[in-house]
């Protein structure tokens, strides 16, 4: 099985249609979506997914891009409330700079 | 051929104007040498000689640099030796003058004394005649205290150049007063009135220091001749009058300031004597500025750093590996804030090592492309192996015009770029420098690969981040003594309820029990078994020693659950090796000093910064 690429708002263009992890802040939470803001600034929306329980500041989400900054959730964790997204940026841009230490040589 | 001796010299030496160099170059018998040991361990013998013109016979002291002339095998100068006093002086001791030699020409060593001298003590009031003596008289009146000295000798400078003909061992001329230069080497406390030519090599920061006795200021060169370097030291009014009149790199007369014996744990310099700057000593700025040589250096490879005792000082010559970056610490003694760098060099013998920078040099360090850099006298440390630090007295120079600096920019710009630097830092190898405690860690496996680590006389220190994969069971903990004083002694149980101690020789009804866990932690490259004592062991599992006792009787399974529950948390850990013997086997063991739990925000910004150092 494929692993699940990190990605962050920009990110999510590339992988259109399919499945990934994104870390981000809650926003906003309404009954069946949220707004979270990503590692880069950039806001996503999610499509909740049945269990969707999102209890702290920062989630991470497993989903399928579906639109252009749209995901729909398959599965989330919840992060607390002390993530430094600076470092998830870095660390996002890193696994893209090498693609193939991630196995995901496409 | 036998010399001829300089009749009347001794008679005119002794009634010459007190301290003062007398120019002229007498051929003297020496009738007699004997040593007077000093007083000070550490201050070397001085020779007495009787010395005579074969008409009278008065004493001299050898200046301590020509002692090997006495103490060689065979003796240069022994009884009946004929020298030539090149450049001495007189002084009086006791009720008497004697004559101290700072310069001699060894002629030859006859078989028998010439003449037959008798004490000059005796002998009656100066007689004219020789030319000695007329320039004696020309200087005698050159050389009064203070003000009139300065009168008198623009007068009669003219005569005194004109009769008074000298020799001296530290580069020619004469200072602005017509008195003859001193070499630095010849600076004694025996004599005041001295002039010296010498270059600033350092000069250092005015520093204030206040204690119990009140406040005070002070600052201090190092005077550089071709003989050698000395320090130079001015307190209070001395600051206010001669700091901004010395300057680094400029060629200066000094003159009348005190020689006072060095105090070796604030000079890095070989002299045995320094200087004081007092109301009385004189400065000025010398018209010919090549005359003093520049700085001397003798470089110690960076290989030989090893052999050097810790608070020794060197110079080193190396190519810049590391700039490092500026950071500031609070002082524990005095509470200031503190700049600092290290930077990090190194040089043909294969060897790196970082050197610390403090305020000022720190802050105005250019980050140099691997450049050329030159310490002198910075100061040897042994903090994780070697470490150099810039003293008050160490000068730096960057790409020095030295043939030495040319030679290893060549050897750098040929092999050095490629070569792996061996460090002298308990941490991987590739010269990274920054941060100190970065080097301090390592991987598992490069702690186990190392043969040397554990192994020297004193323990090595290293910092590990690992996860603790096993914690033994067994031997966990031990019943240490309870009292109060930290005796922590393994007690033995005599009987039911009867704890005994054998260092407070006291019985007790309960041991407190202590830890002595051994664990095995692991890093991504390899395990290691670690021991740590009862601190270690209640951080990590986060009940006490008393409380695994008494579960462990009661519930066994929650006991290895607690245990379990343990491991898998990852930790920062400061470890001691050391090896021990244990009859015919030698292990290293490894000891938790410190543990601290990952703050894994840092430890990732930590990673992230090396990954960026790898490009």
């Amino acid at each position: 099985m494929d692993p699940t690429p990190r990605v962050n708002s920009a990110l999510l263009a590339n992988f259109s249609g399919k499945t990934v992890r994104i870390t981000g802040k809650v926003i906003s939470l309404a009954e069946d979506s949220a707004v979270i803001e990503a590692s880069d600034a950039g806001q996503v929306t999610i499509r909740l997914g049945p269990e969707a329980s999102y209890a702290d500041q920062y989630v991470e989400i497993i989903g399928k891009v579906v639109g252009d900054l749209t995901v729909q959730e398959l599965s989330s964790v919840n992060l607390g409330d002390n993530i430094d997204m600076d470092l998830v940026e870095q660390t996002v841009q890193l696994m893209q700079g090498h693609p193939q230490l991630f196995g995901m040589d496409a | 051929m036998s010399s001829q001796l300089s009749t009347g010299a001794v008679h005119a030496l002794t009634h010459a104007e007190e301290e003062n160099p007398i120019a002229t170059e007498p051929v003297l018998q020496v009738l007699s040498v004997k040593k007077v040991v000093s007083a000070a361990a550490s201050s070397p013998d001085r020779y007495r000689l009787v010395v005579s013109d074969g008409q009278y016979f008065m004493q001299a002291m050898l200046s301590t640099q020509l002692n090997d002339l006495v103490s060689s095998e065979p003796a240069e100068i022994q009884k009946n030796t004929i020298v030539q006093l090149l450049t001495y002086a007189t002084n009086i001791v006791g009720n008497r003058r004697i004559v101290i030699a700072l310069t001699v020409k060894v002629l030859e060593t006859p078989g028998d004394r010439i003449g037959s001298p008798v004490t000059v003590d005796n002998a009656p009031a100066p007689a004219a005649a020789a030319d000695g003596d007329v320039a004696m008289e020309d200087v005698k009146p050159a050389v009064k205290p203070a003000a009139p000295a300065a009168r008198a000798n623009n007068n009669n400078s003219n005569n005194n150049k004109g009769a008074v003909q000298k020799k001296n061992a530290g580069g020619g001329g004469r200072d602005s007063s017509g008195a003859p230069i001193y070499p630095i080497e010849g600076l004694s406390p025996y004599q005041n009135k001295w002039t010296i030519k010498a270059r600033v090599t350092v000069k250092s920061d005015i520093r204030h220091w206040s204690n119990a006795k009140g406040d005070g200021k002070l600052f201090s060169v190092n005077l550089l001749d071709d003989t050698g370097e000395i320090k130079a030291t001015g307190f209070n009014e001395e600051v206010d009058r001669l700091y901004n009149l010395f300057e680094e790199g400029k060629v200066y007369f000094v003159s009348k300031a005190r020689v006072n014996i060095a105090k070796k744990q604030f000079s890095n310099l070989a002299s045995e004597y320094e200087i004081s700057l007092s109301r009385d000593t004189e400065v000025s700025l010398c018209d010919d500025q090549d005359s003093a040589p520049q700085i001397k250096y003798s470089f110690v490879e960076l290989s030989e750093l090893a052999n050097l005792e810790k608070d020794a000082t060197c110079d080193v010559l190396g190519i810049v590996s590391d700039n490092g970056d500026i950071s500031e610490i609070t002082t524990k003694a005095t509470q200031k804030q503190l700049k600092k760098r290290e930077v990090t060099i190194c040089d043909k013998s294969g060897y790196a090592v970082r050197v610390t920078l403090w305020g000022k040099s720190a802050e105005s360090w250019e980050d140099s492309d691997h450049g050329v850099v030159a310490f002198k006298g910075a100061r040897v440390g042994d903090f994780g192996g070697r470490t150099l630090s810039m003293g008050g007295g160490s000068t730096m120079a960057i790409d020095p015009d030295i043939p030495q600096a040319h030679e290893l920019r060549g050897w750098y710009d040929t092999e050095g770029t490629t070569k792996e630097f061996s460090s002298f830092s308990t941490g991987g190898g590739s010269g990274g420098g920054g941060v100190m405690k970065k080097d301090d860690y390592r991987t598992l496996e490069d702690a186990k690969e190392d043969d040397s680590l554990g192994h020297g006389e004193k323990p090595d220190y290293f910092n590990a981040r690992a996860t603790i994969i096993l914690i033994k069971a067994d031997n966990l903990y031990y019943p240490a003594c309870p009292s109060s004083d930290k005796c922590n002694k393994k007690v033995s149980q005599e009987g039911n309820e009867q704890w005994r101690c054998e260092k407070c020789d006291r019985v007790f009804d309960r041991a407190e029990y202590r830890y002595i866990a051994s664990m095995c932690v692991g890093d991504y490259t390899n395990q290691m078994w670690l021991s740590g004592f009862n601190d270690v062991g209640l951080t990590i599992i986060g009940k006490s020693a008393d409380d695994m006792v008494a579960l462990k009787d009661e519930d066994e399974g929650e006991f290895n659950r607690v245990l379990a529950h343990a491991c898998g948390k990852m930790y920062d850990f400061s470890v001691r090796a050391k090896a021990e013997t244990y009859g015919d086997q030698t292990r290293v063991k490894y000891t938790i000093q410190r543990l601290k739990p990952v703050n894994f925000v840092e430890a990732a910004r930590s990673l992230l910064d090396d990954i960026a150092l790898w490009g």
